[in-house]
């Protein structure tokens, strides 16, 4: 067992007021490396706040996460930001590109933090679209793309820095089918490449992956089962 | 009340002076309750809360140290201003004599740069730490330093609020030289003397900073500090003025010297304390500190560097030495 994702009794409520809102309810987790794990269940049942958690972007109020052995909850911002930058591809339901920037700059974007030079900068670059199949409309603007190609361009992205960890939400939700099942191709490329994956998703094509993947259910904040895609 | 309370300059260090201090006040309200119930290892709702609270107030704790450290400059610029309204003040260096309370307002205002500066660097390494380990060491600075600073607001509104400007001062008559026959300098030294201690100390301060040796560091620049103060008021300060009776620390700090002052001073305490405080905290903390170490020795070298240079320059003008 080699787990990369620890997470035990978190909670993360917002206070409304006197009324306070509990998004995630006492949530036990735990990812093990190279394992693809899909967050099921309706608007508002906590997958995204779950996302947003594990990946840095939001704190819990409450319990425990350790996302490659670091508790992340506790990092100042400063060792936060690198952390995301070093361990997390993230991806977004509406792609979140700079419209006005070609594929190769909005690729390129989470490299610039991390000080390299322009030679290694290209050829990760490179490397990225090549990956999420998008290296042909390397010079073109993302306001140019289709929703397909947005969301190639958002996966090469998140791999510019090769992250361990893949996080994507509602990412088949702005697709046509046969642009999800271009995805799920992409996705189980990249579960052969060892990378851990989550997704957030309610999009019953996922049942469709090509390889085993956990289902984790999820209902008001809190997780009701865990199984495998297979049975 | 005195006139000296309605001058500009004086109005807005006072107020500034003041909203300073009611925000440091609320940050050590909110630390004394963060302080309390601090319990870094408990991944409670109460301890995530603190700790965001905590990062919170150490923001603000630092940009009001920030605008503290700006404001000592200004306090200078206003009681040169001051020299105007004050009968028989050239410069801040009557002004600051006006009454009882300068003199130890300054030496204060010193400390307490020291110690702002010593929590901004144990802070710089703490957040760098990921675990805040010296969360308790830099929260009890802080409330020490919000006494002190407590004190300076309460001597800032005594200092402007007791002068008496019926009341002639006189410091040119001491820094003129009229007390010629009594040997100003400490320890009995004459002015080659206070030169070779200078450069030695200079030399010694180097030496340590390059080898890493703390100790040495601190007693190197403890010593460079108050020797340094002598050679720019009786030896270097004269060659800025160009005037061999004129030793004042402050007068280099007006317009007709281009404002030199505040690089000579800025860079003898801002380089002395840097490398003060990079000692200490590798002694004490056991941190990395080399970084601060080359710039505290950079901003030394720079005041070394433009002291002998007015020497220099004034040689080469006129083919004597003062």
């Amino acid at each position: 067992m080699n787990p990369i994702i620890e997470i035990r009794n978190l909670n993360r409520h917002f206070d409304s007021g006197e009324e306070r809102f509990h998004a995630l309810k006492e949530i036990d987790l735990t990812v093990e490396r190279g394992e693809c794990v899909i967050l099921r269940g309706i608007s508002g049942s906590g997958k995204t706040t779950l996302l947003s958690i594990i990946a840095g972007l939001d704190h819990p109020s409450s319990g425990e996460i350790r996302v490659e052995g670091e508790a992340i909850a506790k990092l100042p911002d400063r060792h936060l930001s690198r952390f995301r930058g070093r361990h997390i591809g993230m991806i977004f339901q509406h792609y979140n590109l700079m419209e006005e920037l070609s594929v190769r700059e909005n690729v390129a974007v989470p490299l610039i933090p991390m000080a390299q030079n322009m030679r290694q900068v290209t050829r990760r670059v490179e490397e990225a679209m090549e990956r999420a199949n998008i290296a042909h409309k390397a010079d073109q603007k993302a306001a140019r793309l289709s929703g397909g190609e947005k969301q190639r361009v958002a996966i090469a992205r998140a791999l510019a820095t090769d992250p361990e960890i893949i996080l994507c939400d509602e990412p088949t939700a702005n697709l046509d089918r046969a642009n999800a099942r271009r995805f799920l191709e992409i996705l189980s490329r990249l579960h052969e490449m060892g990378k851990t994956i989550l997704i957030a998703t309610h999009d019953p094509i996922f049942e469709e992956l090509p390889f085993e993947a956990r289902v984790v259910e999820m209902e008001n904040g809190a997780i009701v089962d865990g199984r495998s895609s297979e049975e | 009340m005195t006139p000296v309370l309605l001058n500009t300059q004086v109005l807005v260090y006072l107020l500034s002076e003041s909203v300073l201090w009611v925000l440091l006040a609320i940050a050590f309200g909110v630390s004394v309750h963060i302080l309390w119930r601090w319990d870094f290892g408990s991944t409670s709702e109460e301890q995530y809360a603190l700790e965001r609270r905590a990062y919170l107030v150490m923001t603000i704790i630092l940009a009001a140290f920030v605008l503290k450290f700006l404001l000592l400059p200004f306090f200078v610029f206003t009681i040169d201003r001051l020299s105007d309204l004050v009968p028989g003040a050239m410069c801040a260096a009557g002004v600051i004599s006006a009454n009882g309370y300068g003199l130890p307002l300054l030496f204060l205002k010193l400390l307490i740069l020291f110690g702002l500066l010593l929590w901004m660097a144990i802070n710089h390494y703490d957040l760098e730490a990921k675990t805040y380990p010296w969360f308790r060491l830099k929260m009890g600075l802080f409330a020490f330093l919000f006494v002190l600073v407590s004190i300076e607001l309460w001597m800032d509104w005594a200092y402007f609020f007791h002068f008496d400007l019926s009341r002639p001062v006189s410091c040119c008559s001491a820094l003129f030289g009229q007390l010629e026959g009594a040997n100003p300098l400490p320890f009995g030294l004459d002015i080659p003397k206070l030169l070779l201690l200078f450069y030695l100390l200079y030399l010694l301060i180097v030496v340590a900073a390059l080898a890493h040796q703390s100790w040495l560091e601190l007693a190197g620049y403890g010593l460079f500090v108050f020797v340094a103060y002598y050679a720019v008021v009786y030896f270097f300060g004269t060659y800025v003025y160009e005037l061999p009776t004129h030793k004042c620390p402050f007068c280099m700090m007006q317009r007709p010297y281009h404002y030199v002052g505040y690089l000579i001073w800025g860079s003898l305490f801002g380089g002395v304390f840097l490398g003060l405080i990079a000692a200490l905290l590798r002694l004490g903390l056991g941190v990395d500190t080399r970084r601060m170490e080359r710039i505290g020795l950079g901003l030394v070298s720079l005041f070394v560097l433009v002291c002998t240079l007015y020497v220099g320059v004034y040689y080469l003008r006129n083919g004597v030495l003062l």
